[in-house]
C-alpha cells in the first residue's frame, strides 16, 4: 500500500509538471506556417498563370501558322491578282478565269471568301460563304496587304500581308497576348 | 499479482518520463520534401515559359523564312548565282543583297543560294533525281536555303532552316492536232493550218495527216491468184508484209494450221513454209522476227514463232493464259502486244520479243472478238449486246483502264473493228433489216459519237479499210467482198464486189491488192487485184508548220511529243527550227543540232538545248516515210514543250 501511494505521488509529480504551448512556440508556429502558405500559394499561382500565358501563345501561334499555311495554299494557285480598292473586299485572287477569292477582316475574324463566275459573271463577294481562318479565341486585326512586283517589273506577283492577332483582354495579365505578323507570299 | 500491477504502472511512469521533441532527422525530412516539391514546381513553371518562348520564336523564324523563300522566287534568275543574300522591300519589289541581315534586332537571315546536279543529261538537258553528288549542273534550277538564327529568351542559340528548290522557266506547250486548213499560214492562227507541205502528204481527213493513198479503183479489181490449203480447214486470218503472206487456219488435225507464202508474185502465190501449231488459230500479226497467234489451244492461247527464216519457222513460246476460253485476236505496237481471249483483254510487255510478258488483264464482260490498236486506245469488238464497242486506255499497259463504250441498238453481236484517225468502224453479225455496218466519230474516245451506218442485210466476218473505201466480207454467198465508199461516212455507198467461193473470215489489204482468208474448201487464199500497177501511194512527204511566237526571248525548248500510228517500214520524225526573227531563216535540225538527225521517239524527246536556247518564234518540220507496200503513217497529234522566262 505504501509502494502505490508512492507511485501515485510520482505520477502526481510528473502531471504536475506538463504544460501548454509558450506564446512564443505559437507565434513561431504561425509565422512559419503563414510562410509556408505563401510559398506554396504563390507557386500555384504562378503555375497558373504560366498556363494562362502558354495557353495565350499557343492560340496566337497555331492561329497565325494556320493563316500563313491556308494563304500559301490558295496564293500559290493564283493566276491573277487585281486590286479592286475602294472596295471593302480589297483584292481579288483568281485562281481560274471563273474563280476568284478575297480576304479581309470582319468584326474579330479573318475571313475567306470564294466565288465562281457560271457564265453571267461574278456573284458579289459578299454572298459567298464565309470561311472564318481564325479560331474564335483569337481576334484578327490590322490587315495589310500590298502588291509586290517581281524583278522583272511585271506587277501584281505576289502579296506582302501584315495581320495582328490578339488572345484575351489587355486587362488580363496573363491570359492576354497581342502579336503582329508579317509575311510575303508570291503567285506561282 | 499486485507485483505485476506494480511494474506495469512502474514501465508507464518511465515511459511518460522520456516523452520529447521531433528529432533532427525528422526535420530534414520535411525540409527536404518541401524543398523538393519547390524546385518541382520553379522547374515546370521555368519549363512553361521556355516551351513559350521557344514556340513564339520558332513561329516569327517560320514567318521570316517563308517571306524570304517567296522573295526569292520573284528575283531575276540571272541574280541568284552561288552566295549569301538577304532580301529587302524596296518600293514595291524585293531587292537581293549580299550577306545575311539583322531582323528585330534579334533574327539573323541568311539566305543561301546553290547550283543543283541531275542525275542525267540528253542532249543539253539535264534530268532525272537531283544528287548531291557527282551529275550533270542544272543550269535552270537553283537551291535556295534560308537559315534564322537567334538568341533565345529560352537561354541557348536557335536555327531554323528551310530549303526550296526553283525553276526558271515556266513550262507551256504547243500542241498541233488538225491539219484540214491547208498550206499558206506563214504565221501561227489558225490551228487546223500550216505553212507547207509536199504533195505526198494528206491532210484530207480531219484530226490526222498521212501519206497520200494515191489512186484507187475497184472496177477493174479481179482475183489473180488463191491458194489451196490441204484439207478442207477454214483460214481464219491473213498478215501480208514485205511480200510475204502468214496464214493461219482452224485445227488440222493431221497437218499444219500456220502458213508462209512468198506472194511477191500475185499471179503465183507459192508456200514457203508450214507450222503445226496443234490447235485452231484465229488471229496472226507480224513484227520483226515473230508472228503472234491468238490461237484456241488451252495451253498455248499466245503462240510466238520466230519467222526470221521465212522458210523454216519455229515456236519459241507458248502462254498458257488460263481457262479454257479461245483467243481470238492479237495486235502489237513497238513495245506491247494485246490480245483478247473470253471475256477479258490482256496486255503483254514485248521487251523481248521473243517472250511476251504477261502485264494485265480487263473484263470487257462478254465475248470479245477482235480489236484495234490506236494511239493510246483498244478498241474492241464485243458479243455485249449492251457494248458492243469497247474502248481501253493502254497508256499503261500494266494498269488497263475502260474508257468509253458503245451500245449499239438491239442485241447485236460485234465481229471486227477498224479505226482510222478520228473515226471507229465496226460491223456485226446479221441485224435482221438493220445496218451491219457502223461508224463512230472518236475525237474524245471515252464518247464515240455515231456519224453513219450501212446496211448490208446480212453478217460481216471481217472488213478493212484502205483510203476512202471499206472492203467488207459478208455471208452472202454471191458476194462474200463488198467495197463501199465511206468517204462520206453518213451515207457509204456501194462499189463492187467479188465472189470468192468462201466467207473471207480474215484479210490483208492496201490500195491495189486484198489478201483475203477465207472459209473456201478449194483455194481458201485469195489475192485480188485492182490491176493498177502504181496506186499512188506517196512513200515520203513533209510539212512545215507555221510560225510559232513564244512571246519571250528568253525561251528554251524542252521536248517533243506525237501520238499517231507508225505500222512496219513506216516512220514519223521531225526537226526543229527557231529563229528570233518571226520570218525567219529556218534552219531545221535535230535532235544534236544538226539537219542529219530527226526527233522520232513518240513518247518524249528532249530538244536540243543550246541549238535554240532564246530563240523567241519556232517552226517544227513533219517528216513522213514509208518503205511498205501499202501502209502508211499516220501523225495525229504533235506536242513540243517550251519554258518561257519570267
Amino acid at each position: 500500500m505504501i509502494i502505490l501511494n508512492k507511485i501515485k505521488n510520482q505520477i502526481s509529480e510528473l502531471r504536475s509538471k506538463e504544460r501548454g504551448f509558450t506564446f512564443i512556440e505559437t507565434i513561431t508556429y504561425l509565422f512559419i506556417m503563414s510562410m509556408l502558405l505563401l510559398i506554396i500559394s504563390s507557386m500555384l499561382m504562378s503555375i497558373f498563370n504560366a498556363r494562362k500565358q502558354l495557353q495565350a501563345s499557343h492560340a496566337v501561334q497555331h492561329n497565325a501558322r494556320f493563316v500563313i499555311n491556308f494563304l500559301s495554299n490558295r496564293i500559290h494557285n493564283v493566276d491573277l491578282i487585281t486590286d479592286v480598292s475602294p472596295a471593302s473586299e480589297a483584292w481579288h485572287f483568281y485562281q481560274m478565269p471563273d474563280i476568284r477569292f478575297s480576304i479581309d477582316v470582319e468584326g474579330d475574324d479573318l475571313i475567306y471568301r470564294q466565288v465562281q463566275d457560271i457564265g453571267s459573271g461574278f456573284p458579289d463577294q459578299s454572298t459567298a460563304n464565309p470561311l472564318a481562318l481564325n479560331s474564335n479565341k483569337v481576334v484578327v486585326s490590322n490587315l495589310n496587304i500590298y502588291s509586290i512586283s517581281d524583278a522583272h517589273g511585271n506587277l501584281n506577283k505576289g502579296i506582302k500581308i501584315d495581320f495582328v492577332l490578339t488572345v484575351g483582354a489587355p486587362g488580363n495579365n496573363y491570359g492576354y497576348l497581342q502579336k503582329s505578323f508579317s509575311t510575303f507570299l508570291s503567285i506561282r | 499479482m499486485l507485483k505485476v500491477k506494480r511494474k506495469r504502472i512502474s514501465n508507464g511512469v518511465k515511459k511518460l518520463a522520456k516523452q520529447e521533441g521531433f528529432s533532427l532527422m525528422e526535420l530534414l525530412i520535411v525540409i527536404s520534401f518541401v524543398s523538393a516539391m519547390t524546385l518541382l514546381i520553379v522547374a515546370v513553371s521555368v519549363s512553361n515559359n521556355k516551351l513559350r518562348y521557344i514556340n513564339e520564336e520558332r513561329t516569327q523564324a517560320l514567318f521570316y523564312s517563308t517571306e524570304a523563300l517567296e522573295a526569292v522566287e520573284l528575283m531575276n534568275w540571272n541574280d541568284l548565282v552561288v552566295g549569301d543574300y538577304s532580301v529587302e522591300l524596296s518600293g514595291d519589289s524585293w531587292v537581293l543583297n549580299s550577306g545575311s541581315q539583322l531582323l528585330d534586332n534579334k533574327y539573323t537571315r541568311t539566305i543561301s543560294v546553290e547550283d543543283v546536279y541531275r542525275l542525267d543529261s540528253s542532249n543539253g538537258h539535264s534530268y532525272g533525281e537531283i544528287v548531291t553528288s557527282g551529275g550533270y549542273l542544272d543550269p535552270d534550277t537553283k537551291k535556295a536555303t534560308v537559315s534564322i538564327s537567334w538568341s533565345s529568351k529560352a537561354g541557348s542559340s536557335k536555327v531554323e532552316s528551310f530549303q526550296s528548290y526553283f525553276y526558271r522557266w515556266k513550262a507551256e506547250r504547243w500542241m498541233q492536232t488538225d491539219w484540214v486548213g491547208g498550206d499558206g499560214q506563214g504565221t501561227w492562227s489558225d490551228t487546223t493550218k500550216f505553212a507547207t507541205k509536199e504533195s505526198g502528204t494528206d491532210i484530207s481527213v480531219p484530226g490526222i495527216t498521212t501519206l497520200q493513198s494515191g489512186f484507187i479503183d475497184w472496177n477493174d479489181a479481179t482475183t489473180t491468184a488463191n491458194f489451196d490449203t490441204p484439207g478442207n480447214f477454214d483460214e481464219n486470218d491473213v498478215y501480208e508484209v514485205d511480200d510475204i503472206a502468214y496464214l493461219v487456219t482452224e485445227n488440222n488435225s493431221s497437218g499444219s494450221e500456220f502458213y508462209i507464202l512468198d506472194v511477191s508474185d500475185i499471179y503465183n502465190p507459192t508456200e514457203l513454209a508450214s507450222l503445226n501449231i496443234g490447235a485452231s488459230v484465229n488471229s496472226v500479226v507480224v513484227k520483226g522476227d515473230y508472228a503472234y497467234l491468238a490461237t484456241d489451244g488451252n495451253n498455248k492461247e499466245l503462240t510466238t514463232i520466230d519467222v526470221s527464216n521465212p522458210g523454216s519457222p519455229s515456236i519459241v513460246d507458248t502462254n498458257d493464259i488460263g481457262g479454257n476460253a479461245n483467243a481470238f485476236d492479237v495486235v502489237v505496237d513497238d513495245t506491247e502486244l494485246y490480245l483478247v481471249k473470253g471475256k477479258y483483254l490482256y496486255s503483254f510487255s514485248l521487251i523481248d520479243p521473243a517472250e511476251p510478258d504477261y502485264l494485265d488483264r480487263i473484263n470487257v464482260d462478254d465475248k470479245a472478238r477482235e480489236l484495234f490498236l490506236s494511239e493510246n486506245n483498244v478498241y474492241i469488238a464485243t458479243e455485249e449486246d449492251d457494248a458492243e464497242l469497247q474502248i481501253v486506255d493502254v497508256t499503261n499497259p500494266a494498269n488497263l483502264n475502260q474508257i468509253g463504250e458503245y451500245d449499239l441498238p438491239g442485241n447485236l453481236k460485234a465481229t471486227d473493228v477498224y479505226v482510222l484517225g478520228n473515226t471507229a468502224y465496226i460491223s456485226t453479225q446479221n441485224n435482221g433489216g438493220g445496218p451491219e455496218f457502223f461508224i463512230f466519230e472518236i475525237s474524245d474516245p471515252s464518247d464515240p459519237v455515231y456519224i453513219g451506218d450501212y446496211n448490208f442485210n446480212e453478217t460481216i466476218h471481217s472488213f478493212g479499210i484502205v483510203g476512202p473505201y471499206a472492203l467488207v466480207g459478208t455471208n452472202f454467198l454471191n458476194e462474200e467482198l463488198s467495197v463501199i465508199d465511206i468517204s462520206v461516212p453518213a451515207s457509204p455507198s456501194p462499189v463492187s464486189g467479188f465472189d470468192l467461193s468462201g466467207y473471207v473470215l480474215g484479210m490483208s489489204a492496201n490500195c491495189s491488192i486484198i489478201y483475203a482468208a477465207t472459209s473456201s474448201n478449194d483455194g481458201e487464199f485469195f489475192i485480188i487485184s485492182t490491176e493498177v500497177a502504181d496506186c499512188g501511194y506517196a512513200s515520203s512527204g513533209t510539212l512545215e508548220s507555221s510560225t510559232f511566237d513564244t512571246d519571250s526571248a528568253q525561251v528554251t525548248y524542252n521536248w517533243l511529243s506525237f501520238t499517231g500510228s507508225q505500222p512496219i517500214d513506216t516512220d514519223i520524225r521531225f526537226q526543229i527550227a527557231t529563229s528570233n526573227n518571226s520570218t525567219g531563216p529556218w534552219s531545221f535540225v535535230g535532235p544534236n543540232g544538226t539537219s542529219g538527225t530527226y526527233y522520232s521517239v513518240a513518247a518524249q524527246e528532249f530538244i536540243n538545248y543550246s541549238a535554240h536556247l532564246d530563240q523567241r518564234y519556232m517552226r517544227y518540220k513533219l517528216f513522213l516515210n514509208t518503205n511498205s507496200s501499202w501502209e502508211v503513217p499516220i501523225l495525229e497529234e504533235v506536242t513540243i514543250s517550251y519554258s518561257v522566262y519570267p
